[in-house]
């Protein structure tokens, strides 16, 4: 089954230039330059149910452009696109109680307070009983080994502990699809190691279809099975990793890096 | 009755949250405290170069009474939250509220009355210290019952300031930078609320034309009631102008953020 269908979903956004100067600033007080910045330009793709699939390419590529549309954050310029059924940017009840979006550069947790407040206070707002909380709680806290440190104030929590709370907040209502913007940013090896067993796990034991961003190739080899690429906001392949074309001698990531340069080839 | 239990939850957080910076209010407190000190010194002068025992409607014991719980109720009714949308929508935070089954106004609404549930606690019971100092060093006097007229009805003041700045910080979703919007609507609201004078010192007639606006119900009207200047069916009056402002932002609230929110670009990363 195809839990996620995108079609020629386009993403455009107004921007404005200045020059470099005092008089250009003032210039551009009176009149500026709209420009238009293509963040996504007709992609298509189909995610089937229970996939971890990868999406990776340079910074500014549309990546987490993309996961914003899909999760509704976004309007889209023009396309179409349905998750679990539902056209996200409609923004149903129905469509947020079955999936969650992570972004490693933001917080959803109360700095102020443990993460277990912000737990709880999830639960209430996806409307979960009890036991299945505490459950859910239990499991998870054990899994990424941050027991401990349910009590204690997030504000004071490392990075690496932080993502793991995030990551936990994030499957409270235990969501069918799951968005992960760059989940293991900024951790070290050993936190990365864990969160990667630990995105392994829930996807085969719970069946979650899981779109994926990183800048680790190590993340992206070890979890998914494919992988789209896309770069300027257009796919420059979409595919088993194991199909990209490569010899003996190049690396993953050297491959990779071609296929960015072949789209920018095409786009001229 | 989950969906109660949502906010319930999103109140009893906040009031923790603000449990974490209570000193930091009770000093904000303190330092208003200077204010209203000023203000005490300015109108016994006033009244003590004065012929008349009576300027602009009051006595020299209402004034008094009225010029401190102004600067009480400021406190009592001050919002912190516009900037706190405004670092929202700058750094992208406001995606939640797409992404999750939970309602902003809702949100902010029971976040606020959470926190102000602490401090306003606090500010009552430091305004009770107050008036009893002032009582019984000035020899002003003051109606218990009127006082206790005003607890009741000084939540619809705090709604109505809500509101307004929940409206107000509609304003972030096209300025990138706030502080000098709210940093002026806030000195205006305090004027025009009757914050920091009562409002028949700008004259009868600017002062029943304000009447109009949903400002003065926020200080002016329910310290009349404290100061024994409004009575009656009057009151029922004025707190029925309270809720129709209420009841008015609420609705505007409800057009204007949604014209805001389609200009949200869910900025950095």
């Amino acid at each position: 089954m195809q839990i996620i269908k995108v079609e020629n979903l386009k993403k455009h956004y107004d921007y404005y230039q200045k020059d470099q100067g005092l008089k250009n600033s003032l210039k551009n007080v009176i009149k500026r330059k709209k420009l238009v910045k293509e963040a996504v330009n007709e992609i298509s793709f189909n995610v089937e149910a229970g996939e971890i699939v990868g999406f990776i390419g340079p910074n500014g590529a549309g990546k987490t452009t993309t996961l914003k549309v899909l999760s509704g954050i976004l309007f889209p310029t023009s396309g179409i696109a349905t998750v679990g059924g539902f056209t996200p940017w409609e923004r149903k009840k129905a469509f947020k109680m079955g999936f969650s979006i992570v972004m490693g550069q933001k917080t959803q947790l109360n700095w102020d307070l443990p993460a277990v407040e912000s737990f709880n206070l999830n639960k209430c707002i996806y409307e979960v009983d009890d036991a299945q909380y505490r459950k859910t709680v239990e499991e998870l806290t054990e899994l990424l080994e941050v027991k401990p440190l349910l009590k204690t104030q997030v504000r004071r929590l490392s990075l690496g502990e932080r993502m793991k709370m995030e990551l936990i907040a994030a499957l409270i209502h235990e969501p069918k699809i799951i968005f992960l913007d760059e989940p293991t940013i900024g951790l070290d090896f050993v936190s990365q190691k864990i969160i990667r067993d630990f995105i392994r796990r829930y996807n085969e034991e719970t069946g979650a279809t899981i779109l994926l961003t990183s800048h680790y190739m190590n993340d992206i080899e070890s979890l998914c099975k494919r992988a789209i690429i896309i770069n300027e906001g257009h796919i420059a392949f979409d595919g088993n990793l194991a199909d990209i074309e490569r010899d003996e001698n190049t690396t993953i990531e050297e491959a990779i890096t071609k296929l960015y340069e072949n789209k920018e080839a095409k786009a001229e | 009755m989950k969906i109660i239990k949502k906010y319930i939850t999103v109140y009893t957080l906040a009031i923790q949250g603000a449990m974490e910076y209570k000193t930091d209010f009770l000093i904000s407190l303190v330092s208003g405290g200077f204010t209203i000190i000023i203000q005490f010194f300015l109108w016994t002068a006033i009244y003590g170069g004065s012929a008349e025992a009576e300027l602009f409607g009051y006595d020299y014991g209402q004034m008094v009474i009225y010029v401190v719980m102004a600067g009480i109720m400021g406190k009592y009714v001050s919002t912190w939250f516009e900037y706190e949308i405004m670092e929202d929508i700058m750094e992208g935070n406001l995606n939640r509220f797409f992404v999750q089954p939970i309602g902003h106004l809702g949100f902010r609404a029971f976040g606020f009355f959470g926190v102000k549930t602490l401090e306003n606690s606090m500010v009552i019971i430091i305004s009770a210290i107050l008036l009893w100092v002032i009582s019984s060093t000035a020899g002003v006097t003051f109606s218990l019952i009127n006082l206790l007229i005003l607890l009741l009805i000084a939540p619809f003041s705090l709604m109505i300031s809500f509101m307004l700045s929940y409206c107000l910080s509609v304003a972030n979703f096209w300025l990138t930078w706030g502080w000098g919007v709210f940093n002026g609507a806030r000195v205006i609201t305090t004027i025009l609320s009757g914050g920091i004078f009562p409002l028949a010192v700008f004259g009868d007639r600017i002062a029943s034309a304000l009447m109009f606006l949903p400002f003065p119900y926020i200080v002016y009207f329910p310290l009349n009631v404290a100061v024994g200047n409004i009575a009656g069916l009057d009151i029922l009056f004025g707190v029925s102008m309270q809720i129709m402002w209420i009841v008015i932002l609420f609705i505007v609230s409800q057009i204007v953020w949604p014209i805001g929110m389609k200009r949200y670009i869910a900025a950095r990363g």
